[in-house]
């Protein structure tokens, strides 16, 4: 149960960045996934802490790329939707030229579990957990406070908060670059405990889209949307555990 | 020929239209006018089947047509032309209007008809409809609910958002419809510029008709 | 400029229906003559993939709907081949009825939730798993297809390519095309002259599933063997990737096949699915291309 809550939490987290993308950078992120699989392909080149804070900064360079590509070809949603597409394709194909292999195992990093109310969880699922933790404090702080107020005028209508002195373009870029850089650290902290290969995003991807759409069909401003996709996750994760 | 009786119509908690009933007899035209937000378009929308009345019934040739699909109501022989010009933009001008004649005839005699139209109404046939000027999509709507041979023209601002040139030359064409013994409902802001092509106005206000 | 001057041209020659039909009859019988086998099992592959995207050219063209799901009724129509033959039509139907159901969404989510099912169809194709005498077969091995001899197959695919080119051809010019045509820049406007739009747009799904159908029935047929791969990313793309390179005219879907298929191979025997990159570029060039083939002469 403690580890279907945990998985509910990282659903929660790649689903809000998700909303974030759609409701703020205007646009389906379809690399999410890609995102994903090359944090996990970074934690190969390198040891595993230094591999975190690689795949963060390299996610967020990749997902700064991607925003001005969308910045300068793309006239509406549907354009910027197909270049996140091309730009996942082209991660995902850069990454299966350069390794060849079909699944590779990470070695040489132990898997440690804890006993939580008598039940093992894996160390990086707790990682995961944090993060998640740290991004929903972080955005409840953010949205409670003056800068949230522009973010749901952003969400809302971008011409009209133009209009008014956000800076909507500032914040597209760091929701884009940003979740592309959490997207790859959560495929690098998790990659002791998959197989790595170049499809592998691509599940988590459709599973946060629904989730994103399911939460959003309840509605909701401000945070309160957000806790909407974490409740979704969670209960998701908790019937999939129950069923399977 | 046409008959309102009671209907009324809410969104969201604001009532729109309480209890409208009116006639429009044949070879009539009947002027609907009123200020912003009284309920002319939604009127003509809900005769026209694009919205379903809360209560209320509409009669059309002794035939009731309350909630009946737009697709079936131009069959039975209203045509509705929206207040903003909804062009088939890839096409050009006589296929915008063949298409509405395909109704009722095949594609040859379709085109046949589009032509007549086109002539009458004074539109250039092979232009594309995305390059047509305000006036002349204006035209091109009217042209294209004429197309489908109907018995009951419902107009939507005919006028509005044209310059007097523009009017003038959409007024001519009307008053032209008018002489050919066409029953229409149109719609308008001012009483003024339908004057010369009504028969009889009825005006609404707040939903309701205050006069005629 | 030289942009310019090079769409003209192709406008012009894509603006000539005899050089259109000529350049096709071109295309799918010059291979026989080469007499040359790699020749002739390119060709009959491209013609299965032009299949695939006439198929969905004509729901895109003529009922302005984008789906990236045409892996669908493909890959359906192939597995119910080599699983099931003679429930195979439910592979069009099926596919109808999915579309259908996405479209009372609006085109823009109709568009991102058909990719959506298309990684779902992906993924759990990997879990189908049937027992046949005592073994289950299936999964990610796929199933094996009473195969045709490569003339057969070029045949077949000739015969189903050119008649698919010359029924939308036909199509497009009739009444129904028009109605078609007009749903497509207007669905409001339509119903306002009379025009059911569920009942053409139903007819337009049909249409084009079963086209797709019919090009994953001569797939699985041409290969003797499917596997997941007939649901994947690249197949449910090739055809929007066809049309942004050769652009969107009945022959821009043979030409366009014809090219991916080529490149393709050439670039295989360097690095393995090189191709995909190309798809890469093409999606995030996709606006400007767009408005390249968007440039009137």
């Amino acid at each position: 149960m403690i580890s279907s809550i945990i998985y509910g939490f990282f659903l929660a987290l790649l689903s809000c960045c998700i909303t974030l993308n759609y409701r703020i950078g205007r646009f389906l992120n379809l690399s999410y996934g890609s995102f994903f699989t090359l944090g996990a392909y970074i934690s190969l080149l390198c040891k595993y802490e230094t591999s975190l804070i690689l795949s963060s900064v390299i996610g967020f360079l990749v997902g700064y790329l991607m925003y001005l590509t969308i910045l300068k070809f793309s006239e509406d949603i549907v354009d910027s939707t197909l270049i996140s597409l091309g730009f996942g394709i082209a991660i995902e194909e850069i990454l299966r030229i350069t390794f060849r292999a079909t699944h590779v195992l990470l070695t040489g990093i132990e898997v440690e579990y804890v006993e939580i109310l008598n039940e093992k969880v894996f160390v990086f699922d707790l990682y995961i957990f944090l993060l998640s933790l740290i991004f929903y404090i972080a955005l409840s702080i953010t949205l409670l406070s003056s800068s949230g107020l522009k973010l749901k005028f952003a969400e809302e209508d971008c011409e009209l908060a133009e209009m008014y002195g956000v800076d909507v373009e500032r914040l597209r870029m760091l929701v884009i670059s940003g979740s592309s850089s959490i997207a790859c650290l959560c495929g690098s902290i998790l990659s002791p405990m998959q197989a790595i290969h170049p499809a592998m995003g691509w599940s988590i991807l459709v599973i946060s889209i629904m989730i994103s759409a399911i939460s959003s069909v309840f509605g909701g401003i401000g945070i309160r949307r957000y806790l909407c996709v974490l409740i979704v996750s969670v209960v998701y994760s908790v019937v999939l555990e129950v069923i399977f | 020929m046409l008959s309102v009786k009671e209907v009324c119509k809410v969104y969201n908690g604001v009532v729109v239209l309480k209890g409208i009933s009116l006639r429009v007899e044949e070879r009539e035209v009947v002027g609907l006018v009123g200020p912003n937000g009284s309920g002319k378009s939604t009127l003509l929308r809900i005769i026209a089947g694009f919205e379903k009345p809360n209560c209320g019934r509409i009669f059309f040739m002794n035939r009731e047509i309350t909630g009946l699909k737009p697709e079936k109501v131009v069959k039975l022989g209203i045509s509705y032309s929206f207040q903003i010009p909804r062009p088939f933009k890839n096409l050009k001008v006589i296929e915008n209007i063949a298409v509405a004649s395909l109704l009722r005839f095949d594609k040859k005699r379709a085109f046949e008809i589009a032509r007549e139209i086109c002539e009458l109404i004074g539109l250039e046939e092979d232009k594309k409809a995305e390059n047509l000027s305000q006036g002349e999509l204006k035209l091109l709507e009217i042209a294209r609910a004429l197309a489908t041979k109907p018995k009951l023209l419902l107009l939507d601002e005919p006028f509005s958002g044209l310059d007097v040139k523009n009017t003038r030359w959409v007024l001519s064409e009307v008053l032209k419809l008018k002489r050919m013994g066409f029953s229409m409902m149109i719609t308008a802001h001012r009483v003024k510029i339908l004057e010369d092509i009504v028969d009889r106005f009825i005006e609404l206000r707040g939903g309701r008709i205050v006069k005629g | 400029m030289r942009f310019n001057r090079f769409s003209c041209i192709l406008c012009s020659v894509r603006g000539d229906l005899l050089i259109r039909d000529l350049l096709l009859v071109i295309i799918v019988f010059a291979p026989i003559l080469t007499q040359n086998y790699s020749i002739l099992w390119i060709s009959t592959l491209s013609m299965i993939y032009s299949l695939l995207v006439i198929s969905w050219l004509f729901m895109e063209r003529q009922s302005g709907w984008t789906s990236f799901a045409h892996s669908i009724p493909f890959g359906l129509a192939a597995y119910l081949l080599a699983i099931y033959p003679y429930a195979v039509f439910i592979a069009p139907l099926a596919s109808t009825a999915l579309f259908l159901t996405i479209s009372k969404l609006d085109r823009v989510k109709f568009v991102f939730v058909t990719f959506v099912l298309t990684v779902v169809f992906w993924l759990s194709s990997f879990y189908m798993v049937i027992e046949r005498n005592g073994i289950s077969i299936g999964g990610e091995e796929g199933f094996s297809v009473l195969s045709l001899y490569l003339s057969e197959s070029y045949i077949f695919a000739v015969l189903l390519l050119i008649s698919s080119y010359v029924f939308v051809r036909v199509l497009e010019k009739s009444s129904i095309g028009l109605k078609m045509a007009a749903m497509r820049d207007d669905e409001e406007a339509a119903r306002a002259i009379g025009i059911n739009v569920f009942k053409y747009r139903f007819m337009n799904f049909v249409i084009s599933c079963s086209i797709a159908s019919l090009s994953g029935i001569c797939y699985a047929l041409f290969f003797g063997h499917v596997s997941p791969d007939v649901f994947s990313i690249e197949v449910a793309l090739f055809p929007f990737i066809a049309t942004f390179i050769a652009g969107r005219a009945w022959i821009s879907a043979v030409v366009g096949s014809y090219i991916l298929v080529i490149v393709s191979r050439v670039f295989s025997g360097f690095v393995p699915d090189f191709h995909l990159l190309i798809y890469a570029i093409v999606l995030i060039a996709s606006p400007k291309l767009r408005r390249w083939w968007g440039v009137k002469c």
